[in-house]
């Protein structure tokens, strides 16, 4: 969040002095839940759910050579299509 | 009206940040997210709203204390503190509260007073709710804003839909227009809410505009 929230302000929030708190707190919650076999099991399901939903989230390999494509038309406007009909000029 | 100002003086390009101990709050990531921004920059008391009117104290108790020698009584806080930042661009106004129990429309009109007084050109709300996330992935950051322009990804203006926070009088003040306001939410897993969850004060791989 604190990163996020240096991303929008642009004053820096030094998050990273967090790094080692944070990675205690999940070697602590690692522990905890390999203790229980079906909170594992729980958290397991979770996992995969989260980067299944990632991988569906990625665009196909289509999408983005359509999006380059459009950029470079963008880039490129002499090679576009032809302008329509502008305004009657006076 | 119940702020009461300490010593305050004019800043520079401010921006208040919010996050109220509560609801949406969870595992204290949003109020903890403030509390190191304030702690990190050696920010200024500058001002406090005064708990009277806003707090069953038999639902929150004041603490007392003792300080050499002496008893001190701690009310339940709504303080604001200032990090004057010049080689930032901004100054920082951080506002690290107890949602109140009572009186949530006077106490939005307090924020607002806040808001004029400082005259903070932008209010970003800092909150936390727990789902069915695992701890061991990259914990969500959404992000809403009120306007147009805001949380600079080019977002449209949101509404997020659930039970009212004490906050969003000041972000939407009755039949005049609302203040420039963004909302960052971090999403901590529900199994571990009732420890503090570090992770969503500093990390997110994975926004998204709601």
């Amino acid at each position: 969040m604190l990163q996020h929230l240096e991303h929008v302000t642009g004053v820096p929030t030094a998050h990273s002095g967090l790094v080692r708190v944070a990675e205690a707190w999940e070697r602590q919650v690692d522990a905890a839940v390999s203790a229980d076999d079906e909170v594992g099991a729980y958290v397991r399901r979770l996992e995969e759910q989260n980067d299944r939903r990632l991988v569906q989230d990625l665009p196909s390999g289509e999408d983005l050579a359509a999006q380059f494509e459009q950029f470079l038309r963008e880039q490129r406007p002499d090679e576009g299509p032809p302008p329509g009909p502008g305004p009657a000029g006076g | 009206m119940t702020v009461v100002w300490r010593d305050f003086s004019a800043l520079s390009r401010p921006i208040l940040i919010l996050a109220f101990e509560g609801w949406f709050d969870v595992a204290e990531a949003a109020t903890g997210a403030v509390r190191w921004l304030a702690n990190h920059y050696d920010a200024d008391d500058v001002a406090g709203i005064d708990p009277e009117p806003y707090f069953d104290f038999t639902a929150r108790r004041p603490e007392v204390k003792l300080v050499d020698g002496e008893r001190i009584i701690e009310w339940p806080a709504n303080d604001c503190a200032v990090a004057r930042l010049p080689e930032h661009g901004h100054d920082l106004v951080l506002l690290a509260g107890i949602e109140p129990h009572l009186r949530w429309q006077n106490f939005g009109q307090d924020l607002i007073e806040v808001i004029r007084t400082t005259a903070a050109e932008l209010v970003i709300t800092l909150g936390a709710t727990a789902d069915a996330v695992p701890h061991s992935r990259p914990p969500l950051v959404k992000g809403s804003s009120t306007t147009a322009a805001g949380l600079h990804a080019g977002p449209r203006p949101a509404q997020l839909p659930g039970p009212h926070r004490s906050d969003r009088g000041a972000a939407r003040p009755p039949r005049s227009r609302a203040h420039p306001g963004d909302l960052l939410a971090g999403v901590g897993p529900h199994y571990v809410a009732s420890s503090p969850t570090r992770r969503p004060r500093w990390r997110c791989c994975n926004t998204s505009s709601t």
